[in-house]
């Protein structure tokens, strides 16, 4: 048995690696416990607070797990009315569902857990879009005035940001020429592509804050006015869960965001190896990337839902067709253009 | 357009210069600023100079002081107790007090696990811990310095334990 799982371990090592340290399950698992301890003291700093300070010696880094082991120890309640089976499963596919996303981005040129065969784009935004469904049947389950209220309001804007995200994210596909995620990272060895695709960049930006819930967006949860809108019932390690796929969903996003517009892997030799260089380049666009989006929430206040939706409907959506038709044309009638920026 | 960029970069500008300013709270347990010189906290009894003469009980106007006997020294005396449930503070008391046996000291930690520690009795009264003592923590003691447009700390000295 010993010598089988040595032999498995010595054949399989780079796939074993790529699941379970980085981009796999270890990573996900620490940029969710560090993010969260990174957005109290990032907040904290910002309103002239200190943050977590007690708990561990250093900067209350033990806060966060403190913090999940309490949740761990709390009672899970069911509501009477509320549909079991589902009411106590679907957070765990809340957090498996963002946390997939991950496996398509590349985290080096032959880094990445799942490629399938040039379509990692489209896997990716189809696998994050089925995050939609998951707010509407947790609101139903429920069985709660309050959970099916904030339901129908995270469908909203869900659904509205889903739609910038596909268009924005077809002008890098038409820039690069491919679907593929690797190529499209390839494509931005010279210049990156929020340079030529900058109005998608916006947009791409505006909708991931939707699309993830971020303050000024986070309308369906909307902490001052609703019930915590659709999470209201959760208690226990059930609500640790979902507030865990909140910051994966993040880090999905991110990553995509650093993977089509930031260049992705892209950047100069660091300590020597080029794989080690890749997994750094990506690591730190994506800790520039989320100190941005947190920072936000201590910058502006949140939208009403109506404005929400017209951003998107009469702002966003527009200005990302006119960005597949910018595009488009840039690489139709400037082919040259191709080979100044890949 | 140019409105619109200035209303989405100003304020994460000003937001993102807070991030690397000095936190304007304290970390209080361990460190604590000093108060004002005449800042009414605990007030404490020199029983040497206490006469027993009872303006303090008169004055009160919580009735949080009443003057109780003790031996002290060989012979009997009055000397107040204060009870820190009904004290407001004022310092009337210590204004009062014709022989200047009454002083205010800036221990604002008073607080107990019964109402019946609150009472505190001439011996007690006539105890004053160092802030080393009263907070165990404490590693450093900062003053405030006024500026023109903020307030800033300075480090005043750092306990030593």
């Amino acid at each position: 048995m010993l010598e089988f799982i040595l032999e498995f371990v010595k054949t399989y090592w780079a796939q074993l690696a790529r699941v379970i340290i980085v981009p796999g399950i270890a990573f996900v698992l620490l940029f969710d416990l560090i993010a969260v301890w990174f957005e109290r003291k990032l907040l904290a700093h910002s309103m002239l607070r200190i943050g977590p300070l007690h708990v561990g010696k250093v900067a209350g880094w033990l806060q966060i797990i403190a913090d999940f082991i309490k949740l761990l120890a709390k009672e899970i309640n069911t509501p009477r009315n509320a549909n079991r089976l589902l009411f106590n499963s679907l957070p765990i596919l809340l957090v498996v569902i963002p946390t997939t996303g991950v496996a398509f981005i590349p985290f080096g040129q032959n880094w990445i857990i799942y490629n399938p065969g040039g379509l990692s784009l489209p896997l990716f935004l189809a696998v994050m879009s089925l995050t939609v469904f998951m707010p509407i049947m947790i609101g139903w389950a429920s069985n709660n005035k309050y959970t099916i209220i904030g339901s129908l309001r995270a469908g909203y804007v869900y659904i509205s940001a889903e739609i910038p995200i596909l268009l924005s994210a077809i002008g890098v596909a038409i820039m690069a020429g491919s679907f593929d995620l690797v190529k499209i990272v390839e494509a931005q060895s010279k210049m990156w592509f929020i340079v030529p695709q900058i109005l998608g960049f916006i947009v791409f930006v505006i909708a991931i804050l939707m699309e993830s819930e971020r303050v000024p967006f986070d309308i369906p949860v909307a902490e001052q006015e609703l019930v915590l809108g659709w999470r209201t019932e959760y208690t226990g390690i059930n609500f640790g869960f979902v507030m865990m796929s909140e910051y994966s969903a993040i880090c999905s996003w991110s990553l995509l965001l650093v993977t089509l517009y930031l260049g992705g892997y892209n950047g100069p030799l660091l300590l020597g190896n080029r794989l080690v260089s890749n997994i750094l380049w990506v690591l730190i666009k994506l800790a520039i990337v989320v100190t941005a989006l947190i920072l936000l929430r201590s910058v502006f206040p949140r939208y009403r839902i109506d404005q929400a939706l017209k951003i998107s409907w009469h702002y966003l959506i527009p200005l990302a067709i006119l960005n597949v038709v910018i595009s488009a044309g840039l690489t139709f009638f400037f082919p040259q253009l191709k080979a100044l920026i890949g | 357009m140019s409105s619109i960029v200035k209303g989405i970069f100003k304020p994460y500008v000003v937001v993102l210069r807070h991030v690397f300013m000095r936190p304007h709270t304290l970390k209080y347990p361990y460190e604590r600023l000093e108060f004002a010189e005449r800042y009414r906290g605990r007030i404490v009894l020199n029983l040497d100079k206490c006469t027993g003469c009872g303006f303090c009980e008169r004055i009160c106007p919580n009735k949080a002081i009443t003057l109780v006997q003790r031996e002290f020294k060989g012979r009997k005396k009055r000397s107040p107790s204060l009870d820190y449930g009904r004290c407001a503070f004022c310092g009337l008391c210590v204004d009062v007090c014709p022989f200047k046996a009454l002083k205010t000291t800036q221990i604002v930690e008073l607080s107990t696990c019964s109402r019946e520690e609150l009472v505190h009795a001439p011996e007690k009264m006539a105890e004053e811990p160092p802030l080393e003592e009263v907070v165990k923590d404490l590693k450093k003691i900062l003053e405030v310095k006024l500026t023109p447009h903020t307030v800033k700390y300075r480090i005043k000295r750092k306990v030593r334990k």
